[in-house]
């Protein structure tokens, strides 16, 4: 066991992680089933960036003193915000397309009225 | 410090818990920008200034403004179960509880074992890894990184180490478009002037321009797109870059929408222009990734063109600014528009329900 202040961002990632899948599980409203899944994937850019960081470190500028943050997980991240931004526009617009069809983004009603159109 | 970032942590936590249990999706979303502006922070203590530049602009920007529109484009009643309680905060469901404990505690026996956050021995961030060569960190922080003359080492890892993935990057968030453009059933990103309004249709007067709104966003919109330019143009030597650059400026066309209503500004716009400037901005990322190749050089190869690296790195800066920019906007366009139908017909629907 490591000293939980010195890894508390990595905690903060298993909270946020939770919360974030609790929301897609428990939550009948779709939008916020997509807010969900914005922290589940945010929780992840927060490991990736707490594991670049160094004690004391600067930016990862080169015109700056040593010890730099690593820009790899950097990359990544920015890459990957703009990826989830893209993914919850198709997300969203899947959303109202479902209430334009439905009248409702409750995914109980939703089921109930797909097993109703069935019969 | 150590007090700043355990305020931070707790900040997150208690968002994010407000955001899984506040019921209505417009408290959700008000909370979850709150949510990614502490996020902002705590990507400059962990010094990861261009993260929580895009981090402000699209978390607490462009995805807000998305949920917005999702939430404003439909209505939101909760389930048969929820009736009856009024409490605008949602109970914990037992069986998802359990679920979520059930991941959560390996996951922090995981983290538990990770290398402490910070630690220069760490494998992430130490100069040589196991087997006594120079690590990957090292090649990017190091010598392989100061030759190129490049400063801001995210721009090199962006556009010279490991740009065949911000290509990829570029071509999710292109598909991404015309995946909502094909979901939304729409063949254009703006609205034909002779279209009828769905608001006009719903509610007698869709936009109500507040004076002091209008005003403000005068002031501010030339000053926001100004910065986009700028960040844009100085990725290689300042955090910033094109991402950042591009949804900010991004940002300054959305802001005139969300002010001055979303048809006027589509129309000044010009569909055209956006498709243009999306086009240009992936065709100048392709043809630098090939051209490369037609001089003599591999694909891609950042350093083969016979004029300077950070020349070439600028370009494709303005390359990912444009089509971050074009896409971002008419993103939250069409998402504005809605789905085309025929809406009385839905309408009717609707109201046949039981």
């Amino acid at each position: 066991m490591i000293d939980l202040v010195d890894a508390h961002f990595y905690l903060v990632f298993v909270g946020i992680f939770a919360i974030g899948l609790y929301t897609m599980l428990d939550s009948p409203n779709l939008v916020k089933k997509v807010i969900g899944l914005n922290l589940v994937q945010v929780s992840v850019f927060l490991v990736f960036v707490s594991a670049g960081y160094v004690e004391g470190a600067a930016p990862p500028l080169l015109t700056l003193e040593h010890p730099h943050a690593n820009p790899l997980p950097h990359a990544i991240v920015l890459t990957a915000i703009v990826v989830g931004v893209s993914l919850t526009a198709v997300a969203l617009a899947l959303v109202v397309k479902l209430y334009h069809e439905f009248g409702t983004i409750d995914v109980h009603e939703i089921e109930r009225l797909m097993e109703d159109s069935h019969e | 410090m150590i007090v700043l970032e355990l305020v931070l942590a707790g900040f997150l936590l208690l968002t994010a818990l407000l955001v899984a249990l506040l019921r209505d999706p417009i408290e959700a979303t008000a909370v979850f920008a709150a949510f990614s502006l502490g996020l902002a922070v705590v990507w400059v203590l962990l010094a990861a200034p261009d993260v929580a530049l895009t981090e402000a602009a699209v978390g607490a920007g462009v995805m807000v403004i998305l949920l917005l529109i999702a939430v404003a484009r439909t209505e939101w009643e909760p389930s048969t179960v929820d009736r009856g309680r009024l409490s605008s905060f949602q109970g914990p469901n037992p069986r998802a509880v359990i679920v979520i404990a059930a991941i959560s505690i390996p996951l922090v026996y995981t983290v538990t074992s990770f290398p402490d956050i910070g630690d220069p021995n760490a494998p992430a961030v130490s100069q040589v890894d196991p087997a006594g060569e120079s690590s990957p960190y090292h090649h990017y922080i190091g010598e392989t990184a100061q030759s190129l003359d490049l400063p801001n080492s995210v721009a090199l890892v962006l556009a010279v180490f490991r740009n065949l993935d911000t290509l990829g990057e570029v071509v999710v968030a292109f598909t991404a478009l015309i995946g909502v453009l094909i979901v939304l059933d729409r063949t254009r990103i703006t609205a034909p002037r002779d279209e009828p309004a769905v608001e006009e249709l719903d509610y007698p007067d869709p936009y109500v321009m507040s004076p002091v709104g209008t005003t403000a966003v005068r002031l501010v919109i030339p000053l926001v797109f100004v910065f986009g330019v700028y960040l844009t143009l100085h990725g290689a030597v300042l955090p910033g870059g094109g991402f950042q650059g591009g949804v900010v400026m991004g940002a300054s066309i959305i802001l005139m929408a969300l002010v001055f209503g979303h048809r006027p500004t589509g129309n000044w716009v010009d569909e055209r222009l956006l498709v243009w400037v999306i086009t240009i901005g992936v065709g100048l990322f392709l043809s630098i990734a090939v051209g490369s190749y037609l001089i003599g050089g591999s694909l891609f190869d950042v350093e083969a063109y016979p004029i300077d690296t950070v020349l070439v790195v600028d370009v494709l800066e303005v390359a990912i600014g444009l089509l971050v920019g074009g896409v971002v906007t008419a993103l939250v366009l069409v998402m504005a528009l809605g789905p085309t139908d025929d809406v009385s017909e839905s309408a009717e629907q609707r109201g046949d329900r039981p």
